[in-house]
């Protein structure tokens, strides 16, 4: 890899980190999400000397072709984000039932109460 | 026995108000509650020009969802009998009296009506297949006949109800034979009677397009978990 991609992709990955950090700041993201492409902007920073480290790792598992190594770790990263975020979803939508139901009964309460007031 | 009736309704303007009149006229006893599931069209506001409450949902929470904001409803307000009806016509209200009958008679906490132990009556070949194996196995686990697990027309007692209102006990989409297992587990007695179901008449089907390909496997994870789920 030459020197001059190596630090594109050190700067992508900084960029990366620089916008997520940003983003927590205004509060546009939050902190215990953020943890995920804070991770993911280190490990494009960290990437851009992987291939040294990576040649050697390919090679003691016995891989011929080491970017294999590459695509295999990166398909894991992007599993366990997967997860993560499908995780955060279903809590999600399980508050989110929980808020709409009470709404619903809530919405219903204060409609009774209005009839009753105007009854009385 | 104070009863209500639940009719979860979601975009159907074109059945709503004959599903409730029609259930006002077979069993006028009864408190009705239409739960618009974030109805898009004229639901809600026909619903109320009937004379039957109605539950606003702010978003689309699914049949399930729907259901639970009933059974929330009964067991603040004090109902005993809860029946649950379509919204889209395909439950006939006159079935109700057999199914609180049955209730009775064999002491029951949820009576599922089926539409195929009287009469016919015609459903697609995927969804047959899907009826018939679920059938099987709720039939396997509980050791009660059942002909018609997914069948929405229901009556359950306070206990089952109140024991489904609670956060985790229901789910959102499609509350089928899953939910018979997890009954039955908990000690609830499950029966059926039968019913009479017309084809639907308006709406579209909850089983339409890649759905039941969808529905099988989420039913199939969904009975394991019952399995695997300490009492």
């Amino acid at each position: 890899m030459s020197v001059q991609v190596r630090i594109i992709i050190f700067c992508v990955g900084l960029g990366l980190l620089a916008l997520v950090f940003a983003l927590v700041r205004k509060g546009r993201f939050r902190e215990e999400l953020s943890v995920v492409w804070l991770l993911i902007g280190l490990t494009a920073m960290l990437s851009s000397g992987a291939d040294v480290v990576l040649d050697r790792v390919a090679f003691k598992l016995g891989i011929s072709y080491p970017p294999v190594l590459g695509f295999v770790m990166l398909f894991l990263v992007l599993i366990f984000g997967f997860l993560y975020f499908s995780v955060v979803t279903s809590d999600l939508k399980s508050s989110l039932k929980e808020l709409a139901q009470q709404t619903a009964l809530l919405e219903d309460e204060l409609k009774r109460l209005a009839e009753k007031m105007s009854r009385q | 026995m104070k009863t209500l009736v639940i009719i979860p309704a979601y975009n159907e303007e074109g059945t709503i108000q004959e599903v409730v009149m029609r259930t006002q006229r077979e069993i006028p006893s009864a408190d009705i509650v239409v739960v618009n599931d974030g109805s898009s069209d004229d639901t809600p506001r026909l619903a109320e020009q009937t004379g039957a409450m109605v539950l606003n949902l702010p978003c689309n929470l699914g049949y399930g969802g729907a259901l639970q904001t009933g059974f929330r409803f009964a067991t603040r307000h004090g109902y005993e009998v809860v029946v649950t009806i379509d919204g889209d016509g395909q439950h006939d209200p006159s079935g109700t009296h057999q199914l609180i009958a049955v209730m009775e008679r064999e002491r029951a906490d949820v009576v599922i009506g089926s539409r195929f132990l009287q009469g016919q009556y015609r459903v697609g070949f995927a969804r047959k297949l899907a009826i018939r194996v679920f059938s099987h196995l709720a039939t396997r686990y509980t050791g009660t006949t059942f002909t018609d697990p997914t069948s929405g027309f229901q009556a359950l007692s306070r206990r089952a109800f109140s024991y489904l209102a609670l956060r985790d006990n229901y789910p959102l989409d499609y509350p089928d034979v899953h939910i018979i297992m997890a009954l039955h587990r908990m000690n609830f007695k499950v029966v059926e009677a039968p019913v009479r179901m017309v084809e639907k008449v308006g709406g579209k089907s909850m089983h339409s397009g890649l759905k039941p390909v969808f529905y099988v496997v989420r039913m199939s994870l969904a009975i394991v978990m019952v399995l695997l789920k300490k009492v």
